[in-house]
């Protein structure tokens, strides 16, 4: 059976806590995953109370000055702080989102702070990222073309094939709706592919400049790879930069019926 | 522990080429059971079934006769593609997966079978 619970070792115990300077007015409690890899403990959820008037707006600002700060054994990825890297994917008060554009004025009560859910952890907020990447490589996410190329100018889209791709480009690759989703929790390393990978092998699909449509059909054509989605549509919910990953698979699936 | 690469991995068999007949059908199978279950959902609270006699007479009618029995087979194809899948979904252990699918499938078939039997001697009995 899939493990509704997590093992013994992985269970999330109460960690320290780290007070605010006395005198402080405006105070927000963080409360953080953690877990060493190399202690031999289990992950514990640290709090870090901060001064929200030395603070920045964001959740990542908070993490920043946690670990240059506070706690510099904190770790995490980051990298643009302004949504379009998509490094900064964490579970933020129970939903998967970017750190730099998930305002802590939005977030009631204490701010939680887990890794993406159902990975493995490599450190702290970092999850092992290596099946997603591998299931990205899967698709062959580049342009595919047997006709050559013009030697004196690109190859053309008309402005109605450009815009088709509207809605797929912005993808970041973040993963939140990755591990938003249940089917991919049970069966992401058993062949599904997921919806972030779904979304990237559509925009390849719907590119007017490709020519591999039915190779790359071929092989998303499988019980798990893509008919694993069973449209509980948390992708959609999740996605920090509003895409719609629940539409592209339903693309997906009607142009599979479509071919028939 | 596995030295294979994970794209090795990811890639594994390969696909299948298919599901989308499987997909297809329990969508057009659930279509199908929207007008039937609410038609006998209505035909049972209008007291076709009060007692025997009455069900006998108002299942010996052809119309009704065959939209029971394409009741009951919408009703068990659907349930046998959508319970695999649920197998398919949380049972991980290969015998338990493989068994689960095959009683799924035999269950089905047994009970959608005699269903039909069971109207057709309502219906048709002497």
């Amino acid at each position: 059976m899939v493990e509704f619970m997590l093992p013994a070792a992985s269970r999330v115990v109460k960690g320290k806590t780290i007070k605010a300077p006395a005198g402080v007015k405006r105070v927000r409690r963080f409360k953080v995953y953690r877990y060493d890899p190399d202690g031999g403990e289990n992950p514990r959820l640290d709090t870090f109370e901060i001064d929200m008037d030395d603070c920045g707006p964001m959740v990542l600002d908070a993490l920043i000055k946690i670990k240059d700060e506070i706690d510099p054994t904190l770790a995490f990825r980051r990298s643009c702080r302004e949504g379009v890297c998509g490094s900064c994917a964490f579970n933020i008060d129970g939903t998967n989102t970017l750190a730099c554009t998930k305002a802590i004025d939005d977030i009631k009560g204490d701010v939680k702070i887990y890794p993406l859910p159902h990975l493995p952890v490599i450190k702290d907020l970092v999850p092992d990222l290596t099946t997603p990447y591998a299931q990205y490589a899967a698709i062959q996410p580049w342009l595919k073309t047997d006709t050559p190329a013009a030697p004196d100018h690109e190859r053309l889209q008309s402005p109605v094939e450009r815009s088709e791709l509207d809605g797929l480009w912005e993808c970041v690759l973040c993963f939140s709706c990755q591990t938003s989703c249940p089917s991919y929790w049970w069966n992401g390393e058993r062949g599904y592919m997921g919806p972030a990978i779904l979304l990237q092998a559509y925009r390849w699909i719907k590119d007017s400049r490709d020519e591999a449509t039915g190779d790359r059909l071929d092989e998303l054509e499988d019980p798990m790879r893509l008919f694993r989605c069973h449209t509980i549509m948390n992708c959609t919910d999740t996605c920090p930069k509003d895409l719609n990953p629940g539409r592209a698979i339903g693309e997906l699936k009607k142009l599979m019926v479509e071919r028939r | 522990m596995t030295m294979r690469s994970p794209l090795g991995r990811v890639r594994g068999l390969g696909s299948a080429k298919e599901g989308t007949d499987h997909w297809f059908t329990e969508r057009l199978t659930a279509l199908a059971l929207v007008p039937l279950s609410l038609w006998f959902v209505a035909a049972v609270l209008s007291g076709v079934a009060a007692d025997y006699a009455t069900l006998k007479t108002w299942m010996s009618v052809p119309g009704n006769m065959t939209l029971m029995i394409l009741l009951i087979i919408a009703f068990f194809w659907h349930a046998s593609l959508a319970l695999g899948t649920v197998i398919e979904d949380y049972v991980h252990y290969k015998p338990a997966n493989v068994g689960g699918l095959i009683a799924v499938k035999f269950c089905c078939i047994f009970l959608g079978v005699f269903a039909i039997v069971s109207v057709l001697k309502i219906g048709l009995g002497g």
